[in-house]
């Protein structure tokens, strides 16, 4: 198969396999043990940081961006993956004294 | 003087793929996608019972289905971008960005009927809290879902004389990359809306 020889190959077919692992779980996202429920969720925002940063690095080619670009979309995704978990998990926002 | 062709499949030194412009257009509109995340959190931690029973009326398989379609969509576009540019001539390419708007046409369809399956249970924008975020994150995603298959509208024209200058490489990287973007939103929103509890 000479998909095979693309990185974009395998790069797809692991964005698929996360996305069914992410759908599955919702299963036990729906689960009655809160606490259960509250770290799968964290599992599938994690999952999705990770399909994110395949998606920057390998289609949008940022490996083959100079740095400043890397580091820029590198950090857009931990400021924006970090507030979405402590506001998902803290309610962060909450406790702003604004 | 006849424009300048390109050659390389791979750019051989680091550069960013397409316009510097495009990328400040994706990365502005990749904030302000990331402050309605965390607003529409905001406001679920307010009211998580009616965030979660208002989620249990969404399919989860077309949210499923969609990601698939959006993933796959981007994945033809990228060997689209490698061949048009490994070897650039008429209609290089073409196939891949053909299997690119089929994916992304699927995915305004699903929506489509999605949206129209919500307005036949009395579903709105007003419905409540969780229905307003729904309808605001997916309907601005779907605008950009249309500007992109415009994109890729212009690039299939472009494709059947061949990315052969510069500004036609630069063209597809720039519409190719903002293609991707809409991916990675909807890699986002998908969870956030059909799959947290």
């Amino acid at each position: 198969m000479q998909l095979l020889r693309y990185p974009e190959t395998y790069v797809w077919l692991v964005l698929v396999a996360l996305t069914a692992v992410s759908f599955l779980a919702q299963g036990t996202t729906h689960a009655d043990d809160s606490g259960t429920r509250n770290l799968a969720t964290l599992g599938v925002f994690a999952l999705s940081a990770i399909k994110v940063r395949l998606v920057m690095t390998y289609f949008m080619e940022v490996r083959r961006s100079p740095l400043a670009l890397r580091l820029i979309c590198d950090g857009w995704l931990l400021v924006t993956g970090l507030a979405i978990m402590a506001e998902y998990w803290f309610g962060f926002s909450s406790r702003l004294p604004i | 003087m006849s424009p300048q062709t390109v050659q390389e499949a791979d750019p051989p030194k680091r550069r960013i793929p397409g316009e510097v412009g495009v990328w400040l257009l994706i990365l502005v509109d990749m904030s302000v996608f990331a402050l309605l995340f965390i607003v529409y959190l905001h406001y679920r931690n307010m009211d998580p019972a009616l965030f979660n029973e208002s989620q249990a009326l969404l399919n989860g398989t077309i949210g499923f289905a969609n990601t698939i379609l959006l993933l796959t969509s981007s994945f033809c576009v990228a060997r689209c971008v490698h061949i048009a540019r490994g070897a650039p001539g008429p209609n290089r390419g073409v196939g891949w960005l053909i299997g690119a708007c089929a994916c992304g046409i699927a995915f305004v369809v699903s929506k489509v009927f999605e949206y129209a399956d919500k307005a036949d249970h009395g579903i709105a924008l007003d419905t409540n809290d969780f229905f307003m975020f729904y309808y605001v994150l997916t309907g601005l995603h779907l605008l950009h879902v249309l500007i992109g298959l415009g994109l890729l509208g212009i690039l299939w024209m472009k494709a059947r004389k061949g990315f052969t200058t510069v500004g036609d490489v630069m063209f597809l990287e720039g519409s190719t990359v903002y293609w991707h973007m809409v991916d990675l939103l909807w890699i986002v929103i998908f969870p956030l809306l059909y799959l947290i509890g």
